[in-house]
């Protein structure tokens, strides 16, 4: 991570983050992680909330993305941080029963929905030679469990990070994900948002040397 | 810096040099008070005990008593070991047939007996005390290999399944147990690296770079960051995971 992306100059007090799936409850625990260690974050789902902090976008929508991107950017100049936190659930099922159109929405929700924001965002992030890319992908969905499609369109994302990483890390670009998952320890049975959103503070706040990989917070011990 | 460590007691073997030392000096700065660990004394460990404001804690990682008299001292003066970091290691470079036992073995005595040593020490009284932290310092050459470091990569590779199954064990009680498996990292180690490839420091810096996504090497002030966030509040949702910062030269099993 180049020291620019860490040390906001003194006209950009705040650096800013987009994060996606925002009203969900992974989303909304990373933005709060985030705007506690001091970063100006603006949140995107499906349906805005009424604290203003999400805004309505279909992340599907390529077209609906490359507008909120250029309007977040034509106020604050710059987007430091993509996190993209969208889950689609598919249900369980065999995968000889699953039909096209249920395939096709996982991939869209967990894949185009992802890499939609990468294109918007990395025109601006290259012109600054700098830029952190987080994919929040469930790790239960990656491990193969119960529905296949949403395992498989959740893979795909852990794929297209590790291919950013290597194509755009010499330019600067920092990609990796992050695969929370339910640890038997967990108190709630499931990694809590706030330890999501500690593990995306690290990965935007401290210097550190990962690129392409997947870290994964289970739920806390004691 | 945030103080995630305030109160706490850290030890941190085979901390007077490279990553080590960093990562005494930033658990420090977050508030622990840092028991600095090396095999003997010498300048550099009194460096960084005197930098990090903490103690020295001579022993050798392979002498079970001796780890265990440290770990003694330190209950008895601050009430317990907090965190724990396993770093001590030793590489020598060469052909695995051609190693003799001198040179082959204390790679696995050291960083896999030595840590071994280090858990079975701190371990009971963090289960006591239903709070702890331990950051084993792996390698990414113990999840490739690598010709040459035969007994190192196994040694790193053992760390590595170790970590997994002791965290297990361990997590409901509180502690929890994490690796990490850095890249080629600028340390002093890389003289060693540098040696065996009959090449210069600067050459082999430039070849490591090369290969990594991010086209540098990492900085042992990066290593200690992860293990700051590790042994921290935050950490504690991190049981038995692999944490690889290896700037993308190298993406999960092989």
């Amino acid at each position: 991570m180049s020291a620019d992306l860490r040390d906001a100059p003194p006209d950009r007090p705040e650096r800013t983050a987009v994060v996606t799936g925002a009203a969900g409850a992974t989303g909304a625990g990373i933005a709060e992680a985030l705007r506690g260690a001091g970063w100006h974050v603006v949140g995107l789902d499906l349906a805005a909330d009424d604290a203003g902090d999400v805004q309505a976008v279909d992340v599907t929508d390529e077209a609906a993305v490359r507008a909120a991107v250029a309007g977040v950017l034509e106020r604050t100049g710059r987007i430091d941080l993509l996190v993209t936190a969208v889950d689609h659930r598919t249900g369980a099922a065999a995968i000889a029963d699953l039909d096209a159109a249920t395939w096709g929405r996982a991939l869209d929700a967990h894949l185009r929905g992802t890499v939609s924001c990468w294109r918007a965002v990395l025109p601006s992030m290259l012109e600054h030679g700098a830029g952190s890319i987080v994919a929040v992908v469930p790790a239960e969905a990656i491990a193969g469990e119960d529905e296949p499609g949403r395992s498989a369109a959740a893979s795909a994302v852990l794929g297209a990070v590790r291919a950013l990483a290597r194509e755009l890390g010499p330019e600067g670009i920092v990609a990796n994900a992050v695969a929370p998952k339910a640890g038997p320890w967990s108190a709630t049975g499931d990694a809590a948002p706030a330890d999501v959103g500690a593990t995306v503070v690290h990965l935007a706040d401290e210097e550190h040397y990962f690129a392409g990989q997947v870290l994964t917070p289970a739920g806390a011990v004691a | 810096m945030t103080g995630r460590l305030e109160g706490r007691t850290a030890l941190v073997t085979g901390a007077a040099q490279g990553i080590g030392r960093a990562i005494a000096l930033r658990l420090a700065a977050e508030g622990a008070h840092v028991a600095v660990n090396d095999r003997i004394a010498s300048p550099a460990l009194d460096e960084v005990v005197a930098s990090t404001g903490g103690s020295a804690a001579v022993a050798d990682v392979t002498d079970a008593a001796a780890f265990a008299a440290v770990v003694a001292d330190l209950e008895e003066r601050r009430g317990g070991v907090d965190v724990l970091v396993c770093n001590a290691a030793v590489e020598t470079m060469g052909e695995f047939l051609a190693q003799d036992d001198g040179a082959f073995w204390p790679q696995v005595d050291v960083n896999l007996t030595g840590t071994i040593v280090g858990l079975q020490a701190v371990l009971p009284g963090m289960r006591r005390r239903r709070h702890g932290r331990v950051v084993i310092i792996s390698s990414v050459w113990g999840v490739t290999g690598a010709p040459r470091a035969v007994g190192y990569a196994a040694s790193k590779a053992g760390l590595i399944g170790l970590t997994r199954s002791v965290a297990r064990e361990v997590a409901a009680d509180g502690v929890a147990v994490n690796a990490i498996a850095p890249g080629a990292i600028d340390s002093p180690q890389i003289e060693v690296d540098a040696l065996d490839a009959g090449i210069s420091l600067d050459e082999l810096r430039a070849g490591y770079a090369e290969r990594t996504a991010v086209r540098r090497m990492g900085q042992p002030e990066e290593i200690a960051g992860l293990a700051a966030f590790l042994a921290g509040p935050a950490g504690g949702a991190y049981v038995g995971q692999l944490l690889q910062p290896n700037g993308g030269v190298q993406f999960g099993s092989p």
